[in-house]
């Protein structure tokens, strides 16, 4: 009985998955910022594409081959009686229960995982042209340095890509020519200090340029040993025989300027103690723009980096927003506490991929775990079929996360305004979100949230405490904005995190009801098509005529319409007595519910059979 | 004979249990997106009285279909049968429709249908803006918080309190007077293929209602659609294959009332010159089509060979 419907089913089957993939194909040109991850993106679409559809395409199928292929005979033993019931039915049936599994492994991890796929490949490609796009702007600014960062930052992203070869070429080549040295490709600053000099580290070197006559190194240095240990007499006895051999050595500009310049990196490493990191970034990103080369500079500057980092960030790490037709607005419950409820509000949470600007060069083991991020083609397989709890994670995880236009407020018990302020940017940065974004060429062009009212809940007006992680907000992201693609388990953590972000987590619940319904009616729709196939089945005599053959694939968009109709009809029960009785009694009524569906389905389908 | 005479009982059968089964489904939907605020039975008569004549419609007529193909399988004298239920449907389509329209007419006079509110300190997105609504249990509502989405600027918005209208689920904003509907507005309540059926039943369903027990211009439009249901007939047996002629039956079908609206809702405007012969315009649609299919029929062989043809007695 099964043979036939395994012609229709293949048909249908590879050709829509054809069309599918000829309609992502299509979707993927007329998106011109995706340059690379071509196969995935397409796939993964066409993957959705076919999901969506595989109960109709299914339905169509069994209603195609048994009412038209079935011949009355099969019913019939030799002795002209009746076969059995379980005995005509038991091949399809076992057909049934195995797409049933394929179906629900399609569902539950090949469509929210082509989802995930897609829209990372569109994040990761739109974050790469933006980085392009500001490297190209630094190139012909003659900003070679930066153009280097941008371009490492989007090689990050889409390595090996032959297109940007050449502007990093000759963003290499000017910053070279700019620092008179030759730059590997590959090394943003080579040449690096050694990590985190001590006291000895000091002295010895101190020791080392006086005996070199190199007065100025060696007053430097000293000086810096002294920092370290005021009382060590050796850096005291060098500082007090530089000075004086300077003195009176009168020195000609180009030792002012040394002079000078050691001086400056002085007071950036004494910005840097008192803990004032922007101002220290500044201070040393100019130094570093007069001596690219300086390692003392450069380490200064990383760790003035890191330490604005803590409290800040710059606007040239915040992602590019890629165009969105949907609302993606994020609105949350961040604290309750006896004073009143604090919501806040972000037009667009962006996940970042192209990691932050390196001054230094970095560690090997950095690197070896960056390549190793990649991973080999089972890892990757892995990565894939992933399914953890969170909606969130995607095979490239992001690097940082930011916000654009945050609006916070605080609202009393008595219904009355405590605070409520508004920035233009935000970045989340360990439990906070913080809202100061730094211009990295400009010091006075920075973003800091403006209080309309009241004044900040926390230690500093640019920083808010959150309640919620990154990762919640992705939950509560996906949850509002793209619910329906993701599976059972991720449902239910959106339900979770719904509730404890303030939101009423009921329409969530339904589309986990919705979600669960889709296998039991893959399986009561095929033994429903059967039974129907069976009793519309076609009276020719002979080969049903050649144009019977172009219903065939017109026959899944009217599955499809019946299907909506099924779905529509099955969905209000469960979530009438979620509402009032809460998910455990719904998730009874609606086990219950498919049970009566399936049994009327078989006794549908033993009505045709035994006539 | 006895199938014969049976079957204007099985038309009313099959239409009355197509309305319930609607009706319910329509009630428990109702229920749900109201989060059981809307109890069953209340929601059933709301949906009865809300949606009564578009669901009347559709059941009366899909029944009008389905019975065609039982006509096809039963034994019985095929002309009569069809007579009696052309007269079965005319007469409970009109009466049918009457109804309904009578008893929504009346809860329009009557008390609002009792409804509750939101669910106190829980965000929520309806169509207009993101709402959370501090304290439920007063009258008027306190402490509402609104922000409506792509506005950029427009950002929070607190309002002391508001009034919520249960029968027209919406908040009044007491401050500035604006009325917020409560309806989420993401499409989630009808799915995106049935939506434009369910628009084009509801017109046709609006076009056919009687206002009164003497109403000839829906008179017309009933006789209209009876009459394309009717000659539907022959579709139903125009192949050897009757999956075929089934969805073609029902495909026409919904064809012919998509055309009907879009001849009432944007012909017909522009036709109004003609005067007013121009609001018989949509009957004309089933009308033509009905009368190419009878005629068609009449072509086709008789119904007693055909049936001996494809073995079905």
């Amino acid at each position: 009985m099964t043979r036939n419907a395994i012609t229709p089913r293949k048909t249908l089957f590879v050709v829509y998955l054809g069309g599918f993939l000829v309609l992502a194909l299509q979707s993927f040109l007329s998106l011109p910022i995706l340059k690379t991850g071509a196969p995935r993106w397409i796939i993964g679409n066409t993957l959705v594409l076919f999901t969506g559809a595989f109960i109709p395409l299914h339905t169509a199928a069994l209603l195609f081959g048994y009412s038209l292929y079935f011949k009355t005979g099969e019913l019939f033993q030799e002795s002209g009686r009746h076969q059995a019931f379980l005995a005509t039915v038991k091949s399809a049936s076992i057909s049934f229960i195995v797409l049933t599994a394929f179906y629900m492994a399609l569902l539950e991890g090949i469509l929210p995982a082509g989802v995930r796929i897609r829209d990372e490949v569109t994040r990761r490609n739109a974050e790469a042209s933006h980085l392009l796009a500001q490297a190209r702007s630094a190139l012909e600014e003659k900003r070679y340095t930066d153009a280097v960062a941008l371009l490492e930052r989007y090689n990050r992203i889409l390595p090996d890509d032959p297109e940007v070869k050449k502007d990093r070429e000759a963003a290499v080549a000017g910053s070279a020519a700019q620092t008179g040295r030759t730059v590997r490709d590959g090394d943003v600053h080579p040449d690096l200090p050694p990590q985190g000099m001590a006291f000895q580290d000091f002295l010895a070197r101190a020791e080392e340029l006086f005996a070199r006559d190199d007065y100025i190194g060696a007053e430097h240095n000293a000086a810096m040993a002294l920092k370290l240990d005021d009382r060590h007499p050796g850096p005291k006895r060098i500082l007090a025989a530089s000075r004086e051999k300077i003195s009176r050595a009168s020195p000609g500009r180009r030792e002012r300027e040394n002079i000078e310049f050691f001086r400056q990196k002085r007071v950036g490493h004494d910005l840097l103690e008192r803990g004032d990191y922007i101002t220290a970034f500044y201070h040393l990103q100019k130094l570093q723009a007069d001596r690219p080369d300086d390692p003392e500079v450069l380490h200064y500057l990383e760790e003035a980096y890191r330490g604005t980092r803590k409290i800040s960030f710059f606007l040239d790490e915040v992602p590019w927003e890629p165009h969105a037709g949907v609302d993606e607005t994020l609105l949350f419950l961040n604290r309750r506490d006896a004073e009143g409820w604090e919501f806040i509000s972000i037009r667009r949470f962006l996940p970042s991929f192209g990691g932050e600007t390196r001054y230094e060069k970095p560690e090997p083991d950095v690197v070896l775990r960056h390549q190793e991020g990649e991973g080999n083609i089972l890892s990757r397989l892995g990565r894939f079929f992933r399914s953890s709890g969170s909606p969130s994670s995607s095979p490239g995880t992001p690097t940082g996360h930011f916000a654009l236009d945050i609006e916070g407020i605080k609202i009393s018990s008595g219904g009355e305004k405590i605070f409520h302020f508004k920035a233009p940017y935000g970045k989340f940065i360990e439990d906070s979100l913080v809202m100061r974004c730094l211009d990295r060429g400009r010091r006075n062009a920075s973003f800091e949230p403006a209080y309309l009212l009241g004044e900040a809940p926390d230690s500093s007006p640019s920083l808010i405490r959150l309640g919620p992680s990154p990762e919640d907000l992705s939950v509560l992201s996906a949850g509002l904005s793209r619910a329906r693609s993701l599976n059972g388990a991720e449902l239910l953590t959106v339900s979770k995190t719904f509730s404890r972000l303030g939101w009423d987590p009921f329409p969530v619940f339904r589309l986990f009801f919705d979600r669960l319904l889709l296998p039991f009616s893959f399986l009561t729709l095929s033994f429903t098509a059967t039974a129907f196939g069976l009793r519309l089945r076609s009276r020719y005599l002979g080969r049903p005529p050649a144009a019977a053959f172009l219903f065939l694939p017109i026959l899944p968009f009217l599955t499809g319409l019946v299907f909506e109709v099924y779905r529509y009809v099955c969905s209000p029960f469960p979530a009438a007595v979620l509402a009032v009785y809460g998910f455990p009694a719904a998730t009874a009524v609606f086990f219950v519910q498919q049970g009566l569906l399936l049994l009327l389905s078989l006794i549908l389908m033993a009505r045709e059979v035994r006539g | 004979m006895k199938d014969t005479l049976l079957v204007p009982v099985r038309y009313v059968f099959r239409g009355i249990l197509f309305f319930a089964v609607i009706g319910i489904v329509a009630a428990f939907h109702r229920h749900a997106l109201s989060a059981g605020r809307v109890k069953i039975l209340e929601s059933f008569f709301l949906t009865v009285l809300a949606d009564g004549p578009g669901i009347g419609f559709f059941s009366l007529f899909f029944a009008l279909l389905v019975s065609h193909f039982s006509i096809i399988r039963r034994p019985g004298l095929k002309t009569l049968s069809l007579v009696l239920l052309l007269a079965t449907a005319t007469v409970s389509l009109y009466f049918g429709l009457h109804g309904l329209s009578v008893l929504r007419g009346g809860a329009r006079t009557g008390a609002a249908l009792p409804g509750s509110p939101p669910p106190a300190e829980r965000l929520r997105k309806t169509a207009e803006a993101y709402l959370w609504v501090g304290d439920t249990k007063s009258t008027p509502l306190r402490t509402i918080l609104l922000l409506e989405p792509g506005k950029g600027s427009a950002g929070f918005k607190l309002y002391p309190e508001g009034v919520y209208n249960a029968e027209k689920e919406t908040l009044r904003i007491l401050q500035t007077g604006r009325e917020l509907s409560l309806s989420p507005g993401n499409g989630e309540e009808t799915p995106k293929f049935l939506a434009p059926l369910f628009r084009d039943v509801a017109y046709a369903a609006s076009i056919a209602t009687p206002g009164t027990l003497f109403d000839p211009k829906s008179g017309i439009f009933v006789l209209a659609f009876v009459f394309f249901g009717f000659s539907l007939w022959t579709l139903a047996r125009i192949s050897r294959w009757p999956l075929f002629n089934m969805w073609i039956v029902f495909g026409v079908a919904w064809l012919t009332l998509m055309g009907v609206r879009f001849v009432g809702t944007v012909l017909a405007p522009e036709l109004a010159r003609l005067g007013p012969i121009a609001a018989f315009l949509p009957a004309l649609f089933p009308v033509t089509f009905g009368l190419v299919l009878f005629l068609g029929g009449l072509l086709l062989p008789p119904l007693k060979a055909w049936k001996r043809d494809l073995r079905y007695d």
